[in-house]
């Protein structure tokens, strides 16, 4: 009995003493000297979608910047990377890649045409970026004795002509053709927190049906204090994969930390119910600010 | 003893004393790598952090195949830093890191190793060199990346010059390989990079990602329909799928055009691969 209660209490002890162990690197590893501001169950509201661009006419000469970037290998092919920037004050449209012609330094040209993947519709909204690659086989019998071309004619929807040099288009193995043609990220329109940064810390596992209690701690990687206009609100989901999954969107309690102030992080209490049907195995979770470009975090969660 | 990393960090320190570029990140990635057996995609450039969380929430991938440099990196990458890196590896993600230098000497492409065997050997090594100076120094990974998984992307590899390709890939896996060692992979078409043929040089690969677009993700299924990657042949969790080629992806609002892949090997960083994608193994 004696030998037990020894145990027993040394049990405890060791049982305490990991507790709070695993309490304090919890605490540290948010980043964070307080404990977490406590989760509040109160309804947000999802940032507004931004507004599709929708350009009422074709990109000018006059509006784009054309510039040649790299030159590299790409999904087999020799590519040559051209950036194409909107420098006017509204949107406009490409109706596709432009066509044209490489325009070789040992004389002659040879037609640029588009891959079938990359023919669509772009609208660029002012400060907007598409990124075209031009490809050519690299690949031929006796390859390796290039047949450059230094220049493109580029055929706006407009019936203008651009010229681009600088550019680096090896005909030797085939004519090129437009292989990738993808709109950037339109400019977004920050707010000061949009620079605030998230870590989450999560439990490795939960079971189905309890409460998933997880911290996120917001940091301010700049160096000027970052005011909340009023508590944001932010989003959570917890799922498996595209077909389950659920999430909702909750105010930040943020009442007791309305700034952030340079180099300063503060940890928030999050939970999140796991639903009793969800599938056993590993899930991601996904946290985020719900401000323009807003600060992310996520982890994976085993559920029991 | 890694010579060539000394070197190189050496003169790494050099634009230091003339107050150019601090070398210290913000911001560190931890080193090493683990087994991931889930999906993944690549993008010719880098996603931004809003983008990446986008294709977090509700999506089958786990990680990105992301380009850190090389003279051959088609796409500029204004996203790519220490910050970003760390940015999206607290979403969640993990990544496969991926180096794009100079292609084999019968190609077509703008940079072309040499095709005497001993010159390209070097060349493999400066290529690995100039990787972990990246690694370690633009993105911050910690501990000299010991442990961290890096791709080799050779496009192609046709065979009236896969002797030197043969060597510049031994040379790129000998020198990853010293300590702290890296897990050096190589990514190419499963039949026109001739993947199989780097199980028999004088360094091999401790992973190979190969690139076959017949729609089945299966990381087993790499032979190409015989010209491939023989079933024998990297085995032990070494082995990652690139299973559809550029397509258009849309999730949460965002389209990026990606590739599809899944994994049987080492990602980025330590701590990854939990979970398992029945389709990937």
């Amino acid at each position: 009995m004696n030998g037990n209660s020894i145990s027993h209490r040394a049990a405890t002890l060791a049982l305490t003493a990991a507790s709070l162990t695993a309490l304090l690197v919890a605490f540290v590893a948010t980043g964070s000297a307080a404990a977490p501001i406590a989760w509040v169950d109160q309804s947000g509201m999802p940032q507004s979608a931004a507004a599709q661009v929708h350009a009422q006419r074709a990109c000018r000469a006059a509006d784009l910047q054309i510039a040649a970037g790299r030159a590299g290998a790409f999904r087999g092919m020799a590519a040559q990377e051209l950036l194409l920037t909107n420098r006017a004050a509204n949107a406009c449209s490409l109706a596709g890649p432009p066509g044209g012609a490489a325009m070789l330094d040992a004389g002659g040209q040879r037609a640029l045409t588009t891959a079938g993947t990359a023919a669509h519709r772009i609208d660029l909204a002012p400060g907007q970026v598409v990124r075209m690659l031009v490809g050519t086989a690299a690949t031929c019998a006796g390859a390796g004795h290039p047949n450059v071309a230094s220049s493109l004619h580029l055929a706006l929807d407009t019936g203008e002509t651009a010229s681009v040099s600088g550019v680096w288009v090896n005909a030797e193995c085939g004519s090129p053709q437009t292989i990738l043609f993808d709109a950037g990220a339109a400019p977004a329109a920050r707010v000061p927190a949009s620079s605030l940064r998230a870590k989450l810390s999560a439990p490795a596992s939960v079971g189905r049906g309890q409460t998933l209690s997880y911290v996120v701690v917001l940091s301010n990687p700049t160096a000027s204090t970052i005011t909340f206009g009023g508590c944001p609100s932010y989003t959570e989901w917890l799922g498996a994969g595209p077909s389950g999954g659920g999430s909702r969107t909750l105010l930040l309690n943020c009442g007791a930390a309305p700034s952030i102030s340079p180099g300063q992080s503060v940890a928030f209490e999050m939970r999140i119910t796991v639903p009793t049907t969800m599938a056993t195995g590993t899930a991601k979770l996904s946290w985020h600010l719900e401000v323009p470009d807003g600060a992310g975090a996520g982890a994976t969660v085993g559920i029991s | 003893m890694k010579p060539l990393f000394r070197l190189a960090s050496t003169l790494a320190a050099i634009p230091l004393l003339f107050g150019i570029a601090s070398s210290t990140p913000a911001y560190a990635l931890t080193n090493g790598s683990g087994i991931d057996q889930g999906k993944g995609f690549d993008t010719c450039q880098d996603p931004t952090a809003a983008q990446m969380q986008a294709f977090w929430t509700g999506t089958p991938y786990f990680w990105l195949g992301t380009y850190i440099g090389g003279s051959l990196m088609a796409c500029s990458q204004p996203n790519l830093s220490s910050s970003w890196v760390t940015t999206v590896n607290n979403q969640g993600w993990d990544f496969e890191f991926i180096w794009v230098g100079p292609e084999p000497p019968c190609t077509g492409y703008a940079s072309r190793f040499s095709s005497d065997p001993a010159t390209a050997y070097q060349q493999g090594r400066n290529e690995a060199v100039s990787a972990w100076n990246t690694l370690t120094n633009t993105l911050g990974i910690t501990n000299g990346a010991s442990g961290t998984a890096l791709v080799y992307d050779l496009e192609s590899s046709p065979s009236s010059c896969q002797s030197a390709t043969n060597s510049f890939i031994a040379g790129w896996d000998y020198q990853l390989q010293l300590t702290p060692a890296q897990k050096a992979g190589v990514y190419g078409a499963v039949c026109g990079s001739n993947l199989a043929a780097y199980a028999s040089i004088s360094s091999v690969p401790d992973f190979v990602w190969g690139a076959w677009w017949n729609g089945n993700p299966s990381t087993s299924n790499l032979d190409g329909g015989g010209c491939g990657v023989p079933n024998g042949s990297w085995g032990y969790h070494q082995r990652l799928k690139q299973y559809q080629g550029g397509h258009n992806e849309t999730w949460n609002g965002v389209t990026l055009n990606v590739d599809s892949d899944c994994a049987n090997g080492p990602t980025d960083p330590s701590g990854t691969g939990t979970y398992v994608d029945p389709a990937c193994p």
